[in-house]
């Protein structure tokens, strides 16, 4: 901040009620000029204005005249701001002068009326001009006027709508969320047509100011959640926020569990069923991932296309992912218990034919397995950060060095392999991606007590596990809900997934009047036949 | 969570590291240091006794992992075995381990024979070990061998790739309800009620003129015991009537020799049921044996066409003299070995306790002595997919 433009500023009698200092905001001290109100000297404001964007490329300013020849000064973000928009709107007819007002007594330069753009308003600080400036807006400073015009000119759409990359379905909506926050939204009200669907809006981060939408169904949602979700919301104080993961971390309840207390979707029609079922819903301007709580185990486990195959397949594959989510937890912990402690587990012809395979193997099976789980993980890892074309070239190599050469080599035996490669096959039916990571790392935590302590180290495992999952609560809502606390109406989404004609009440944890989801009976096989045919 | 919290677990994870690393108490132990016993022979030899254990030998099973590691010589036998005499069960186990590098592991064992000068001379005292140390199942077939058990099962089966695995599917196929270590201290316990254990015999197969014959195992009938001590051998006929009267047939299958040597009709009784019926007076007890069976005609040598329901009822009259006449030597038999293998005491205990209060002190001595009646009821369910003798001319049969 040079002295020069401080002194010009501090020529101004209005800045004297202004004189509280500037706020440290974590440890960057904010530029005085924000905390000051706009001059009616039009050369002030440049310098103020330039001072204040100093060193920023993408600022563009353009002098221009309004009515009569009076200076005027515009400025936006190159980028950010639509140019066409701009020039068709602002510029053409300002110089044009269309946009005089002719009243006699209170004479302005520019009639907002008369501006053919749809978010027009006025700013009196710095503050409002620099946050306009920052959210696209094209501000334009008139001599003689302590206000400035800010016209919204946001350039819309980033990126396209496309196919959701993390959670791609056979059945059901192509669409996926964007990192532009508005189509987001939009998304959303294409789902949900009702007045009810409410989206709080509010800005986060000091510096990033980023948009933040809290989306509920009035009447569907619990109050007393939205209210809490609202709160710790609000409580936030950070500079920045760029991704979902950045809000989950600060309002989740319980920061140290492994467990995930929030889950995130690309997916507009989960994030409507959702908020159908009483949740609420986060949208973050900048990342195509909404945040959804409160959550329960068991609908982390479900999956959107559950909901759009018939209800026997879904049931079915319900039941192969408790399967494989226990084998992806606990099978290579059994497999180390039962091979160094518990040789009478196993049938005789399976354990014989484990012993065979282990016979010449140089390491203990914990050894083993964690070479494996390790370099399988590992594996994934390089998959996960290399470009496409590389990552095959990885999971080649993956399959023949571990698949293959190192059982022939006699460094790890081929039943673990099996282990390895089943338990990494589970792992990935796992239909939401941080309940997965969880799983991946309690493994290793049963794998090192089922070494040590052998099955009384996994029931060990078990318990802990069990005990924690019972405390743990998200927003309020304990994470079993459903099986614990005992409520066995909820079975019939967790247990089973009952057809769309009997999933009449909705979940059992919120509390709301609106219990009823459809009417009862809606199955054509009890309606009378002259009913509808 | 607060510093405190994270102390109290850095304290709480020592605590556990130095449990786990210092105190030495790690009993694990890889596959690769076990020896998995299959089966345990148990044999009087002087005074003492003599166990043979059969230990598999994961190296020479092909596993796919053990191609390069193997090291022995090819085509040997997947299994060992180890033998030494000792004081008891345990006591020769223990000789064994000192000449194994492998710690011999017994909760794979899936038989345990008794020779049968063992079993003459008594095998109750040799089932402790087998309860007390819980690696030891009670799940684990007995069995009594013909002539020394270590005969048995070192024979070299082609059929399954160790003869204890050979054994216990002949076991298996012995009885609804395979005699365990479990079913034999059972029987021991119950009062009026003697164990029966089936026989296996060394055997050669295929006798015939190409090759030599090979060896093989045999189910031989089954041993009676008065008390913990075998008594007799029942083979054959014999003891498949012992076992349809202990309702232990597995699918048993009857001969019925036809009227007019003409042929031989073969039945199996797919479903059967006995309930024993004691009556006493005074000191008389006498015994109906009731049976009933359901039956599945597999094969008809003779001419008899078993069209008309009258044919089959006249069948199944045959069937059920043939059942009652062997039920009732068989149970001659085993009032002569003084074995109460179907528990008619246990039956009297049940039913009519006061008398059997009266009776069992005395009951060693009244069992060789008390009537028995046996009644069967049969019926032809099933005559297979034909009715007639298949490819035989109409003129040959005979319909009555």
């Amino acid at each position: 901040m040079s002295y020069k433009v401080k002194k010009i500023l501090s020529s101004s009698k209005n800045n004297k009620k202004q004189t509280d200092p500037p706020k440290a905001l974590l440890g960057l001290p904010s530029p005085p000029i924000l905390e000051m109100n706009l001059q009616e000297d039009l050369e002030q404001n440049k310098a103020a204005l330039k001072e204040l964007f100093a060193d920023c490329s993408d600022m563009v300013y353009r002098d221009v005249n309004v009515e009569e020849g009076r200076p005027a000064f515009l400025a936006y973000i190159e980028g950010i701001a639509d140019a066409n928009s701009i020039k068709d709107h602002m510029l053409r007819p300002i110089i044009i002068g269309l946009i005089r007002e002719e009243t006699e007594e209170d004479y302005e330069p520019i009639d907002l009326k008369r501006i053919s753009l749809p978010q027009v308003s006025r700013a009196s600080t710095w503050k409002e001009v620099s946050e306009a400036l920052l959210s696209s807006s094209a501000v334009l400073l008139v001599d003689g006027s302590k206000e400035a015009l800010s016209f919204n000119v946001k350039l819309g759409v980033r990126r396209g709508v496309e196919e959701p990359q993390t959670e791609s379905v056979i059945r059901g909506p192509r669409e996926g969320f964007t990192e532009t926050l508005r189509v987001n939204t939009a998304l959303l009200r294409f789902k949900i047509k009702t007045p009810s669907l409410k989206m709080a809006g509010m800005v986060i981060g000091k510096q990033t100011k980023t948009d933040i939408v809290l989306c509920y169904i009035e009447g569907l949602a619990d109050e007393k959640i939205v209210q809490e979700a609202r709160k710790r919301l609000k409580n936030i104080d950070i500079d920045g926020v760029l991704e979902s993961g950045y809000i989950e971390e600060l309002i989740e309840d319980n920061p140290y569990s492994p467990f995930p207390q929030m889950q995130y979707t690309e997916r507009p029609d989960t994030v409507a069923a959702q908020l159908l079922e009483g949740r609420f819903a986060i949208l973050i301007d900048g990342t195509p991932f909404a945040l959804i709580a409160p959550v329960s185990l068991a609908q982390l486990l479900q999956a959107s296309e559950d909901y759009y195959e018939r209800f026997f397949i879904a049931t079915l594959i319900r039941w192969l992912r408790y399967t494989f989510i226990l084998i992806a937890l606990f099978l290579p912990g059994l497999y180390i218990a039962v091979t160094t402690f518990h040789h009478d587990m196993v049938p005789t012809t399976l354990m014989l034919s484990i012993a065979a395979a282990r016979e010449s193997i140089p390491f203990p099976a914990i050894v083993e397995a964690l070479m494996m789980e390790v370099s399988f993980e590992a594996l994934r890892e390089a998959g996960v950060r290399l470009p496409k074309t590389v990552g095959q070239a990885v999971s080649i190599l993956g399959a023949l060095v571990i698949g293959q050469a190192a059982v022939q080599a006699g460094i790890v035996s081929a039943p673990m392999v099996i282990v390895v490669s089943l338990t990494g096959i589970a792992s990935f039916t796992i239909p939401k991606f941080n309940l997965a990571i969880t799983v991946r790392m309690l493994r290793f935590t049963v794998m090192i007590l089922a070494a040590v302590f052998g099955m009384f180290g996994i029931i060990i495992g078990v318990i802990w596990i069990a005990v924690h999952m019972v405390q743990l609560k998200s927003f309020g809502v304990p994470y079993l809900s459903g099986l614990t606390p005992y409520q066995p109406r909820s079975f019939k989404d967790i247990l089973v997934r009952v057809p769309w004609w009997s999933m009449i009440d909705r979940p059992s944890w919120v509390d709301n009047d609106d219990r009823k989801r459809m009417k009862e009976g809606m199955t054509s096989s009890t309606k009378q036949p002259d009913e509808g045919w | 969570m607060s510093v405190g919290i994270v102390r109290l677990l850095n304290l709480f994870s020592i605590c556990i590291m130095c449990a786990v690393m210092l105190t030495g108490c790690w009993d694990r132990i890889e596959v690769n240091d076990v020896a998995f016993v299959l089966g345990t022979a148990v044999d009087k030899e002087g005074s003492e006794i003599r166990t043979t254990v059969q230990i598999a030998l994961p190296g020479q099973l092909g596993g796919a992992g053990s191609q390069g590691g193997g090291g022995g010589t090819s085509g040997s036998k997947p299994w060992y075995l180890e033998s030494k005499p000792g004081l008891s069960i345990r006591d020769s186990n223990e000789n064994e381990q000192f000449s194994l590098s492998r710690k011999e592991n017994y909760s794979h064992r899936r038989i345990l024979l008794f020779g049968e000068d063992l079993a003459k001379d008594g095998i109750g005292k040799y089932l402790d070990v087998l309860a007390r140390i819980p690696q030891n199942r009670l799940s684990s077939f007995v069995l009594v061998t013909r002539g020394p058990a270590s005969k048995v099962i070192s024979t070299n089966v082609a059929t399954e790739k160790f003869p204890a695995e050979m054994i216990r599917e002949i076991m298996k196929q012995s009885m609804k309800k395979p005699r365990t270590i479990k079913h034999l201290a059972n029987a021991l316990l119950t009062e009026g009620l003697d164990p029966v254990l089936p026989v296996v015999t060394p055997d050669k197969s295929a006798p015939g003129n190409d090759g030599p014959p090979e060896d093989t195992i045999r189910l031989d009938g089954i041993a009676v015991f008065n008390h913990d001590k075998c008594t007799g051998f029942l083979t054959g006929k014999m003891a498949q009537a012992v076992v349809i009267a202990m309702n232990q047939a597995k699918d048993p299958e009857i001969v019925v020799p036809m009227p007019g040597d003409n042929g031989y009709l073969f039945v199996r009784l797919h479903t059967t049921d006995v309930s024993l019926r004691p009556s006493i007076k005074g000191d008389s007890v006498s015994v109906l044996i009731k049976v009933a069976a359901d039956s599945t005609i597999l094969e008809n040598e003779s001419n008899y066409a078993l069209t008309s329901p009258e044919s089959i009822a006249k069948l199944e009259r045959m069937i059920e003299d043939d059942i009652n006449s062997e039920i009732t030597e068989a149970f001659r038999k085993l009032q002569k070995y003084h074995s109460d293998a179907l528990g008619v005491g246990k039956t009297i205990h049940d039913v009519k306790p006061k008398e059997w209060d009266k009776l069992k002190n005395r009951w060693n001595t009244i069992y060789p002595s008390i009537d028995v009646a046996v009644q069967t009821r049969v019926v032809v369910e099933n005559t297979g997919a034909v009715l007639k003798p298949f490819a035989r001319k109409d003129g040959q049969l005979k319909y009555d």
